[in-house]
């Protein structure tokens, strides 16, 4: 199994595609901190100005906001982009061998069926973990430089294990990415598949259950179900399997987001559970399945 | 042109015998049929709790100062217009791509150019099968929405709306024949497919998700649960007094918002449909007049693309990236 995990890290460090993606997910991470930074000087010089001007009495919404919240953006592109990347990178891992007509040849050798499927995705999940290392340590310099101090140790620690949630999470969807091209017989729908089911998941689901739109749902403050109706009984149903809206609460949780409402424990029950399913999924997929011929 | 239209049968024939174009064509359906009826309940659901607030003030003898919820019937359309700008873009681009990769896939592009057609034919072809394959099912879900809210939302519909959804139904066709236009060019000019595939998707989620999101996160009355202005108590004109001080970092914020089609497609779709409140019930001349630059801008994303996607889909251009 070690040969193939480190047959998988060179793959990946190689491929260009994942790594196309790997530099979106750093640049808007790394400019998420400073957009973050911009707005909330403009909101506090909006509130002085009105504030001088005698227009409003009320407090500056954003006086006691804590340095994380610049990085509140970062969750929003950790599923916006760092899924993709993960899925691409789990496509592209299960079809290389599939497309090399290699694979015969591996698993000719005394190599176990699921020792191959879990040595590429516990590869994927390293290099993974690598791309979330290096973003975390780029936004917490971000962060430093744009509070003008080195931040608290506690601060420092949130930033880590916020980082360190995003792991099952982009590894689950690393799985999916897997579990299409182990079995799609075209390189296209291996693709297409799981891509469908993240929009699904980032979504669709969250709108049943919560009313919320689409475009609303790309905001990083998960929105609560409508009081009301059949709504908070459809949340309960199905919000577990929005884990990109768990993985919303569980972040602004971890973060010190003031305005984020949820169950803590509920979301990472929810984003472990997907990481657990999604990795039991890919094996179930049959050697027939993985030796199958692919038509592109 | 029987060249031309032969090859746009062919393309109609071969995504009607696709099951996965089928299958994500029906999920797309699906999804916007299920936001217009969760819009219906939801504002059923705002309306049983105004009635039960108000008859609650009626029995202490109080008359309620609030107004009750107007249904609006375009109004439910809202998310599934959101799913048109995200998912249809989306699969705008896999038709786009698949139009394309599917020739160099099969080798049948040499053969195809041993025939006697000319530098236009093929794409010409292929683009005009896509404009009629994406006319027919915009028309399909804007129809299938509006029946829904009809049903389920019990929605009645005046003329005027019929004519606001006929434009909605021109500026979502004109959005993802860009989408498609942009996946044929760049499908064409890739060696390799699957970066092809790839290089679109990241476009689409630069432009249609990351864009509109950082213009979003930038606007200060974003910034705070129910508005920054409203949370400060500061009364409209106010509001525009204030951020006239701020037309630096607000030109900064628009300038990123227009370069991306998504904010133009939104805002002249919100804008017929009355989601936007300025234009809501306002006369379609009016409503015209205040889009018309945000449609203009739809008409030249879509016109420069379709340009580019007719000189980077030429024969030689095919046959060389297909080898």
């Amino acid at each position: 199994m070690k040969a193939i995990i480190r047959q998988e890290l060179l793959a990946l460090s190689r491929e260009r595609l994942p790594l196309m993606l790997f530099t979106v997910f750093v640049s808007m991470i790394s400019v998420s901190s400073l957009i973050g930074f911009l707005t909330k000087t403009t909101v506090s010089d909006v509130w002085i100005r009105t504030r001088e001007a005698g227009l409003t009495s009320a407090p500056n919404p954003f006086a006691s906001l804590s340095p994380l919240y610049y990085a509140r953006n970062s969750i929003i592109y950790i599923i916006l982009v760092g899924t993709l990347m993960a899925i691409i990178a789990g496509v592209s891992s299960a079809l290389r061998d599939r497309k090399a007509a290699t694979i015969d040849l591996i698993l000719s050798r005394p190599t176990s069926r699921s020792a191959y499927i879990y040595g590429k995705l516990i590869g994927i999940t390293i290099w993974l973990s690598l791309s979330l290392f290096l973003v975390g340590v780029i936004a917490a310099v971000v962060i430093s430089i744009i509070f003008g101090a080195a931040l608290p140790a506690s601060d420092y620690a949130r930033l880590a294990v916020f980082f360190l949630l995003a792991l099952p999470l982009l590894s689950g969807f690393a799985a999916i990415g897997m579990f299409a091209g182990l079995l799609s017989k075209r390189e296209t729908s291996a693709l297409l598949l799981p891509i469908s089911f993240w929009a699904f998941v980032t979504f669709v689901i969250p709108q049943i259950g919560t009313a919320a739109r689409p475009v609303a749902l790309l905001n990083p403050v998960p929105l609560p179900p409508t009081s009301g109706g059949p709504f908070g009984a459809l949340n309960f149903f199905i919000g577990p399997f929005a884990v990109s809206e768990q993985f919303k609460v569980a972040s602004g949780k971890i973060l010190n987001d003031p305005d984020i409402s949820g169950d803590f424990s509920k979301a990472i029950i929810s984003i472990l559970g997907f990481a657990v399913l999604t990795s039991f999924l890919i094996s179930m997929v049959k050697r027939t399945s993985i030796r199958g011929v692919l038509s592109e | 042109m029987n060249k031309i239209f032969s090859v746009a049968r062919m393309e109609i024939l071969d995504i009607r015998r696709s099951k996965l174009m089928l299958s994500l064509l029906g999920f797309f359906l699906i999804a916007a049929i299920v936001s217009v009826v969760v819009a219906s309940i939801d504002f059923g659901v705002k309306a049983d709790a105004y009635k039960t607030y108000t008859d609650a003030l009626a029995a202490s003898g109080i008359t309620n100062p609030a107004t009750a919820p107007q249904l609006f019937p375009l109004h439910l359309m809202r998310a599934a217009i959101e799913y048109l700008e995200i998912l249809g873009a989306l699969f705008a681009i896999i038709l786009g791509y698949a139009a394309i990769a599917k020739e160099k896939q099969r080798g049948t592009l040499s053969l195809l150019f041993t025939r006697p057609i000319g530098n236009f034919t093929l794409v010409l072809g292929k683009l005009g099968a896509l404009a009629l394959v994406w006319l027919a099912f915009v028309s399909i879900v804007v129809l299938a929405t509006m029946l829904t809210a009809v049903i389920a939302g019990h929605a009645q519909l005046s003329a005027t709306d019929v004519g606001r959804l006929l434009l909605t139904i021109l500026g979502a066709w004109i959005y993802l024949l860009v989408w498609t236009a942009v996946a044929v060019s760049i499908a064409s000019t890739s060696k390799k497919l699957t970066t092809a595939l790839i290089v679109s998707i990241v476009l689409w989620l630069l432009v249609v998700l990351v864009i509109p999101q950082v213009g979003d996160t930038m606007d200060p009355d974003n910034q705070v649960p129910g508005g920054l202005f409203k949370s400060l108590q500061i009364a409209k004109p106010d509001e525009t007094a204030v951020l006239a001080n701020f037309t630096g970092y607000n030109s900064a914020r628009d300038a990123l918002e227009i370069s991306s089609v998504t904010k133009h497609f939104e805002r002249y779709t919100f804008a017929f449909l009355g989601i936007k409140d300025q234009y809501n019930q306002q006369p379609i001349g009016t409503v015209w007049a205040g889009v018309f630059i945000n449609a203009l801008a739809l008409w030249l994303f879509a016109i420069g693309t379709l340009v580019i996607s007719l000189f980077t889909t030429k024969p030689k251009t095919l046959l060389r990236t297909s080898k």
